[in-house]
């Protein structure tokens, strides 16, 4: 009985720490690097982003513009669509690429739509509160050059538990003016995800 | 006495956790809630439960989709994928405890194709939320899926592939201008559809057009020219038109069910050659259970999963002010519900038997270590444990009704049966109107 007793008690056991819920919250750097799913996360973003944008500057486009014009080129980041079967958020991967472009110093980047809507409100803001030698004008904002956009593709394979996905970004650098493109690179990205069936 | 109390809190604990794992209560009050067309009552009867298995997350994802709270739908069906892939790793804990308790103990990884129709249900709740584009990623997650599982068999052997959200996945791939990716599903979705008995529906009239539309957008002229002679009939939107695809979700799929087998062995089975002691024990207690009779030895108790009946279907149509039309049947989740466990109905058979042995076992010991007593209590125990796992996402439509129709440009009030929706019909574009039916 009591060996009985015993085995009951070990299934109970198994049973009860298998419901019971153990949480712990550890305080991490944003930039390390950390994959639990395998899925696109910050690491994949912010690693394709520096890439790609070391590749674009590394082309003479730069150079071209710059005897041409007399002055670094001007981009924006236009939209990046995501082709992949995950839910990116492309606001974080175009921040990454917007980073990645000040950090290099070699081309001017100016806001997007939706922040310039913001920028030219709080010009009119300004107009009506602000004291007479902080009002900003209008009209003196930079117009971009070139555009940057592109898209995100996935290819992957998967087997059980495993699964190779392999994400490149495909971008293009037009000019806003003529529509020529200057610039088409492409940056990869492979990941192995592996789970064991026990 | 002591050891006797023992026993009785174990039995009482071990009832309490299986049927725990088991939920039936809830899983009754939210069909009972979406019989009576009353999804948010449905989501109600989640609110005192820390939703933490597959079943569950998919069923309260569904419920906040049906009920309008679209952000919380989509966190709960993600928790479920998540968790559906966790799941893939077995706990060895969990898949011992099953073979001595029942198969309820084990994590409930979701059926074959529960783990596919997550990201339909997802892919509406994005289109309902107004994000399209989002929706197409969960097409392209269809697709994914589906390629992964025909790749380990052939996909009209079983649950392997399936034509419905082949055919959905294309259609959002179209309707994001992925013409070539929407060929492939619609080429998928025809192959599967031509092996109705397999998944259960034939394929919608609209597919044969959408076919055709396809390849004469990627030049594939000589499929174009088969593809008319095949389908012949298949019109293109005029101008000032623009198209819908309506999609129903219709009943509720046939729920799982525990088809219990008792009966007992009496002592002088030995001498008993015709084996039929159910039939003997049944008789005998009609007739005499007055009267002393033969010894039981030992209550048999074997449960199997089965699968209700479903019901029959209606022919729905539908109507917008003066444009009306038929839809048809795209997918029989009652069908696909069954097929799944038909093919895993050998590998259940085995882990049942294999439970039975194992609760004889203990039993005969008990018997054998501390008397006639224990070695009862062990079978008593060893009987009241014994049911099939009927987990499931009952909350699923039993069918899928569609139709993608040419509609005016403009703001439209679609009608089907008693349940409507309004839309708004863009030119040159492909919009998407779900309605649930209950």
């Amino acid at each position: 009985m009591k060996r009985i007793l015993t085995v009951g008690l070990l299934i109970m056991a198994v049973l009860i720490a298998g419901c019971g819920k153990k949480t712990t919250v550890t305080r991490l750097e944003s930039d390390t690097d950390i994959d639990l799913s395998g899925h696109w996360n910050d690491v994949d973003s912010r690693l394709l982003a520096e890439k790609i944008v070391v590749d674009c500057m590394a082309h003479p486009w730069i150079g071209n513009h710059v005897r041409e014009d007399g002055a670094p080129p001007v981009v924006i980041v236009g939209a990046i669509r995501n082709k992949t079967s995950e839910h990116i958020a492309t606001d974080i991967f175009i921040k990454d690429l917007e980073r990645a472009f000040v950090s290099g110093g070699q081309v001017d980047v100016v806001a997007s739509m939706d922040e310039r809507e913001q920028l030219r409100d709080e010009r009119i803001d300004q107009k009506v509160h602000a004291s007479p030698a902080t009002i900003k004008e209008f009209g003196r904002e930079l117009g971009a050059d070139y555009m940057l956009i592109g898209v995100i593709n996935e290819q992957g394979d998967e087997e059980g538990g495993n699964r190779v996905i392999f994400f490149q970004a495909d971008l293009e650098l037009v000019d806003i003016e003529s529509n020529r493109k200057v610039w088409i690179g492409s940056s990869e990205h492979k990941k192995l995800r592996e789970q064991s069936r026990f | 006495m002591k050891r006797l109390l023992s026993f009785l809190l174990l039995l009482w604990l071990t009832l309490w956790l299986t049927g725990c794992s088991q939920n039936a209560a809830r899983d009754a009050r939210v069909r009972e809630a979406l019989d009576n067309a009353d999804p948010a009552s449905a989501l109600a009867a989640f609110d005192e439960e820390e939703c933490a298995s597959v079943d569950c997350l998919l069923q309260r994802g569904h419920m906040a989709y049906l009920a309008g709270d679209y952000r919380w739908a989509q966190r709960n069906l993600a928790a479920a994928e998540w968790l559906i892939q966790e799941h893939w790793t077995l706990n060895l804990g969990l898949e011992a405890a099953s073979l001595a308790v029942n198969d309820g103990v084990r994590d409930y990884g979701g059926e074959q194709f529960e783990k596919v129709w997550v990201n339909f249900v997802r892919a509406l709740g994005y289109l309902a939320a107004g994000e399209p584009w989002e929706a197409a990623v969960e097409g392209r997650a269809i697709t994914r899926k589906l390629t992964a599982l025909s790749d380990q068999c052939d996909d009209l052997s079983g649950y392997h592939n399936d034509p419905f959200l082949q055919y959905f996945a294309g259609l959002l791939a179209e309707a994001e201008g992925e013409v070539n990716r929407a060929w492939i599903n619609y080429r998928a979705a025809e192959r599967l559809y031509s092996a109705g008995e397999v998944y259960g529906a034939e394929a919608p009239a609209s597919l044969g057009a959408d076919l055709i539309r396809a390849a004469e957008a990627l030049s594939f002229n000589e499929d174009a020219e088969q593809l008319r002679n095949r389908y012949p009939g298949a019109q293109a939107p005029g101008p000032g038109e623009g198209e819908l695809v309506i999609l129903v979700s219709e009943g509720l799929i046939p729920q799982k069910y525990s088809e219990n087998i008792a009966f007992p062995i009496f002592e002088d089975d030995d001498d008993d050659e015709d084996g039929l002691d159910a039939l003997h024990v049944a008789t005998y207690s009609y007739d005499n259970w007055h009267a002393p009779g033969p010894v039981v030895d030992y209550f048999v108790n074997i449960a199997l999963p089965a699968i209700a009946e479903g019901t029959r279907a209606p022919i729905l149509d539908w109507s917008a002010g003066a444009w009306r039309g038929d839809l048809d049947i795209a997918a029989d989740l009652g069908h696909l519900s069954r097929r799944n466990l038909q093919e895993r109905y050998a590998t259940v058979v085995i882990r049942t038997l294999a439970r039975g042995l194992i609760k004889y076992w203990a039993a005969e010991k008990a018997e054998e270590k501390k008397g006639e007593i224990a070695g009862l209590l062990v079978n008593l125990l060893g009987v009241a444990t014994e049911w099939a796992d009927t987990r499931g996402w009952v909350s699923l439509p039993e069918r899928i009704h569609m139709a993608r129709v040419t509609l005016p440009v403009g703001r439209q009030q679609l009608r089907v049966g008693p349940a409507s929706g309004e839309v708004e019909i863009r030119p040159g574009e492909l919009g998407f109107l779900h309605l649930r039916l209950y």
